[in-house]
């Protein structure tokens, strides 16, 4: 039986952090800076669709998914998950928490055990777990369940933390940098497994990442966070439909992208691509056509990159738009 | 796969009508099902959802229940109908008018269609 | 798609369900950790009271105290290790596995509960098997355990015992909590209040290095009846649980980069 996917709602969330000495597992004692990691965030996280989080390190990503798994508690502002009417909030609240798994790169798993014991614990305690799913993943990746974490790479720890995420079938998960350390071949592996127990048990998946190239198809929703913000959220169609690339001959690109804001250039030889804001009109569609301009779809990189720069000309009012969409988008 | 401006949803569609229309597809032949279609593709399964139900609507595919869809009988034969149509106007129009814009005279064209005058390139059935 | 409605009765039920998962998990894992560690050393002194004095017998010497002082020392101890490395070693994995706070430490209560009831019990019982030895042997033995006075002494010394290796479970549990929550340096400040609590169970119970160490300091009568003392330490676990869930329910888990 498949539960019914969870979706989340935050209102002016604020969340503060003072700093702090903490020590490592290795015994050395590291600094973990203070300050506001968020600072007003209001978002709807829809039910039942892979919603891309992404944002620069430090913009507040793995601190605002941690609300959801009641990790940790909003300073200030409301946090609410659930199904349904059913919207509660996560701190000490078992109907979120045992429905909601949150992965973070790290794997949250017992140093000292094997992986096989972890794995246990998550049986245990995660009431949609599916243990056929974990051992053939588990396998997939090339990962001994007798090894302890500690005897893994760093890609294979990160694998084991993606094994979880899919096989607790919880139905908010949250994967939190979990590709770190993967290489390639391995990450697609793990697309594909998100992509095919998603289609089978239908849930609610937060992914972030910094490689937008490799997952933004996957992203059905996405919301940019940018210095303890929210950018941008809407369907990711939407943010397609924000800009496209030009590809051609350096004069004629030129011609064409004359009078709009181009968010990326890479040239290559006598060859060009841009990438502009806005939407080709059918001018620009036929004009390409003769000129042999090949019209392209936006790289969401070059967009997430133009509007999480600081600094910069027309960069902070391309983000003011896009601050004003996602309100709008809020609804 | 799939690069061009327009949202994923459309290309994929104008990929399925394209192979039936060349007949890669036969009419009451599988289609891939969206997981697959998604997996395949390493897409959102709802982008390749809603490229299947504009296909149903416009009487491409068909549903079967609990099996998965399938290419309508008769449905290259309804697209083949619409591009002629579409044809004239969205392809040849414009080629005719930038032949005009190039100072291509009409005699020349037509010596051209008819391959009196050098090679008629063979025709390929991709789509604009 | 079949999702199907959610109804506020379901949720109950699941969230009663999830609760008594979780905490029987942390029970288990953090109870049968102390057991099986717990077993290996009260075996070692099981085998070492036996046959120290045999040993000793053998080499033509004769023993005024029993090795079972080390073990009335050394067991809360035991105790208290044993519960920072079981909370260090799960917490994160209970919180990131959708465990409460609350299931972490309701788990670690009865855990603590049941291992202070198996050592308390096995300590008793070494207790008599040490005075069985020494008597066979023609030896006078120095009544070790719990000084209060009053009712079966073995059984006030095993009570005494259980009592006190659950609170410094809880204390050693509370400090990797906090240590975790507060940092370094807080987290060390934080020590204090549970060594408070070591001491007063020990002075409670008259047994331990606290009792001997804050003996001569006259808190306290010297004969302290055993169920007065028993309910002091009784205090002192309840102010121990306590302590121990004013540290859990705040703990956050931080972003780790």
């Amino acid at each position: 039986m498949t539960p019914a996917p969870f979706g989340a709602r935050l209102d002016d969330v604020v969340v503060r952090f003072g700093a702090q000495r903490r020590l490592t597992a290795e015994g050395s004692t590291i600094k973990d800076e203070g300050g506001t990691a968020l600072d007003g965030v209001t978002l709807d996280l829809r039910p039942g669709v892979i919603t891309g989080i992404l944002g620069r390190n430090g913009a507040g990503k793995s601190t605002l998914l941690s609300l959801l798994a009641a990790f940790n508690r909003p300073t200030e502002g409301t946090v609410r998950v659930g199904a349904g009417d059913l919207l509660e909030e996560p701190w000490e609240n078992p109907w979120v928490t045992a429905n909601v798994q949150f992965v973070r790169e790290s794997g949250d798993l017992m140093d000292d055990e094997r992986v096989s014991e972890t794995f246990k614990y998550y049986a245990d305690l995660r009431p949609y777990w599916d243990a056929d799913l974990a051992g053939r993943l588990l396998d997939t990746f090339e990962i001994q369940p007798r090894k302890k974490p500690t005897q893994l790479s760093r890609g294979k720890r990160s694998a084991v933390g993606a094994t979880i995420g899919l096989a607790a079938r919880a139905p908010l998960t949250i994967l939190d940098e979990v590709y770190l350390g993967m290489d390639a071949p391995t990450r697609y592996a793990f697309y594909d497994e998100i992509l095919a127990d998603y289609a089978e048990h239908p849930r609610t998946i937060l992914l972030s990442s910094h490689l937008v190239e490799e997952v933004e198809r996957l992203f059905e929703d996405v919301v940019v966070l940018h210095r303890g913000r929210v950018l941008l959220a809407e369907p990711a169609e939407e943010m397609q439909s924000r800009g496209f690339s030009l590809t051609g001959p350096v004069a004629a690109v030129d011609e064409l992208a004359r009078g709009r804001r181009e968010l990326h250039r890479q040239r290559l030889g006598a060859t060009v691509q841009v990438t502009l804001e806005g939407a080709p009109d059918d001018g620009a569609t036929a004009g390409a056509r003769a000129a042999g301009v090949e019209i392209g779809s936006l790289p969401l990189q070059d967009l997430f990159v133009r509007l999480t720069q600081d600094g910069g000309s027309g960069a902070s009012s391309t983000a003011a738009e896009a601050g004003t969409s996602a309100r709008e988008g809020r609804r | 796969m799939f690069d061009g401006p327009e949202p994923i949803y459309v290309q994929i569609a104008r990929m399925i009508r394209a192979q039936v229309l060349a007949g890669e597809l036969a009419e009451e032949e599988q289609v891939m099902s969206t997981t697959q279609f998604a997996t395949t593709f390493r897409i959102n399964p709802a982008t390749a959802a809603k490229a299947f139900t504009g296909l149903v609507d416009e009487g491409v595919l068909y549903k079967r229940r609990g099996l998965g869809m399938f290419v309508a009988p008769g449905a290259r034969e309804r697209l083949l109908d619409e591009h002629r149509k579409a044809y004239f106007d969205e392809v040849l129009a414009p080629a005719l008018a930038q032949a005009d814009l190039l100072g291509i005279s009409t005699d020349e064209l037509v010596s051209y269609v008819l391959g009196t005058n050098g090679h008629r390139p063979t025709t390929t059935t991709e789509e604009s | 798609m079949s999702a199907s409605v959610v109804t506020r009765a379901d949720r109950d039920a699941f969230v009663a369900r999830a609760r008594s998962r979780a905490t029987r998990r942390v029970a288990r894992s953090v109870g049968s950790a102390t057991l099986v560690i717990g077993g290996i050393f009260w075996s070692i002194f099981l085998v070492v009271t036996v046959a120290v004095p045999l040993i000793v017998r053998q080499a033509g010497g004769v023993m005024g105290g029993g090795v079972m002082t080390g073990a009335e020392y050394a067991a809360p101890w035991f105790g208290l290790s044993l519960g920072m490395i079981a909370l260090a070693s799960l917490v994160v994995p209970h919180v990131a596995a959708g465990g409460t706070r609350r299931s972490l430490f309701v788990g670690g209560l009865v855990a603590a509960l049941v291992a202070g009831v198996a050592y308390g019990a096995v300590y008793g019982l070494l207790l008599l098997v040490e005075r069985g030895v020494f008597g066979a042997l023609g030896w006078e033995w120095a009544q070790l355990g719990s000084g209060l006075t009053g009712g079966p002494w073995a059984v006030v010394s095993a009570a005494a015992g259980a009592i006190a290796v659950a609170v410094y479970m809880l204390v050693g549990m509370a400090a990797q909590a906090a240590y975790r929550t507060f940092g370094v340096w807080q987290g060390t400040l934080l020590l204090l209040p549970g060594l408070a609590l070591l001491v007063l169970v020990d002075h409670a119970t008259r047994s331990g290095a606290f009792a001997d160490a804050f003996g001569g300091l006259g808190l306290g009568p010297d004969d302290l009846p055993a169920a007065l003392g028993l309910l002091q330490a009784l205090v002192a676990l309840a102010l121990a649980a306590g302590w121990l869930w004013w540290q859990l329910r705040i703990l956050r888990l931080r972003p780790t980069r």
